[in-house]
């Protein structure tokens, strides 16, 4: 695929020294046309020190501030740099940089404005989520469907592709905290197409996850939260500058 | 304790859960300070709610205070303070967290001064200041 236009491939990662060289090697094989940031939340273990091994520019935020933070860094990096397209993978190794290729070309043809890589509309083998999480999960997908109208099954998938005016519009917000719900909502209400397409996604390669039963727990409360208010009256299409 | 005040203190109650929501809506409060808002908001209402029922009288009662009217104001007034001392707690995780920017950037310009004074030496060109 040849490009004439600039692409960062943002990698959010925490402690991740386990497997962040093969995701980097991944990503600059699978997808060499995106220049590689990795974001990373004040990781305590080796992953800052391999990354830098890799010859890829590394962000740290503050921890506190979590994938909110490292997701707004990134997105400021991508509006600084003037970027025309940020794919976002996660650096768990869960989110192969092969399928990149897959959702790019939505957003290259100007049909979408963001493709969101989606666990849920194919079965796929190496990854199938508990029951109480499938409740949770279609919960969630039901309840954004009535409050923007369009149906998404993944709602909290890392596997993101979006344009320059989404990294625009998203850099010119005031009160925004980014999340994957609430970016949909938000997106959605301003006007821009979001595309879902299925990909196969693998098993976290190594490492633990930073989301601990309590803190899963709060994220999805206030998703909820996010998703009630935006059913309780619809969110004014905006320019972009007042939410 | 009258219809009257119950009902005060049920759409007193009401509009405050109301308004955070309205708030919270519009950004101009986190979900998750507005959290603490909700919880004490709906156990001021459930009070309110079951103002009429015996349990307020004997609650009343066992603290020694004359009107159950005055119980509820006095439960809301304590629901203010554990609610003020969150936010002090919010304040303090903040003050924190700015300092460590502070810091980080004295640290920043110090090394951005560093670096300009090795690039001024490098390229023999006398500093301006």
């Amino acid at each position: 695929m040849s490009m004439d236009r600039k692409v960062l491939t943002i990698i959010l990662t925490y402690n991740e020294e386990k497997c962040i060289v093969e995701v980097i090697k991944d990503a600059k094989i699978n997808f060499p046309e995106g220049d590689i940031l990795i974001v990373d939340g004040e990781s305590t273990d080796g992953t800052v020190s391999r990354a830098k091994g890799m010859a890829v520019n590394v962000l740290t935020v503050p921890h506190s501030l979590g994938i909110a933070g490292g997701m707004e860094a990134g997105i400021m990096f991508a509006d600084y740099h003037g970027y025309d397209f940020v794919v976002r993978i996660d650096g768990d190794g869960q989110h192969p940089a092969g399928e990149i290729k897959n959702l790019l070309p939505p957003v290259l043809k100007n049909e979408a404005d963001l493709v969101i890589g989606s666990r849920f509309k194919q079965t796929s083998d190496d990854y199938t989520p508990t029951m109480v999480r499938s409740l949770g999960i279609r919960l969630f997908s039901q309840l954004l469907f009535l409050a923007t109208g369009q149906r998404i099954y993944d709602t909290t998938s890392g596997f993101l592709v979006f344009n320059k005016r989404v990294i625009k519009y998203l850099s010119s917000l005031r009160n925004f905290e980014y999340s994957e719900v609430e970016t949909i909502l938000i997106l959605n209400k301003a006007g821009f197409r979001i595309l879902e397409l299925p990909i196969s996604m693998r098993k976290r390669q190594g490492g633990q996850s930073s989301f601990t039963a309590g803190l899963a727990f709060f994220y999805v409360f206030i998703g909820l939260m996010s998703i009630f208010l935006g059913l309780m009256r619809p969110l004014e299409k905006t320019g972009g500058k007042e939410l | 304790m009258t219809l009257k005040i119950q009902l005060i203190f049920i759409v007193f109650s009401i509009a405050i859960i109301c308004s955070i929501l309205e708030l919270v809506r519009r950004k101009k409060i986190r979900p998750r300070y507005s959290i603490f808002w909700l919880i004490n908001a709906t156990f001021f209402l459930v009070v309110s709610i079951f103002g009429k029922s015996g349990l307020l009288e004997l609650f009343s009662k066992l603290l020694g205070i004359y009107g159950p009217p005055n119980t509820i104001f006095i439960i809301g007034s304590c629901l203010v303070i554990v609610l003020l001392i969150h936010f002090s707690s919010i304040i303090s995780l903040l003050f924190f967290e700015n300092k460590k920017l502070i810091l980080k950037l004295s640290l920043l310009c110090w090394r951005i001064e560093q670096l300009e004074k090795e690039k001024n030496e490098s390229s023999g060109i006398k500093s301006a200041f």
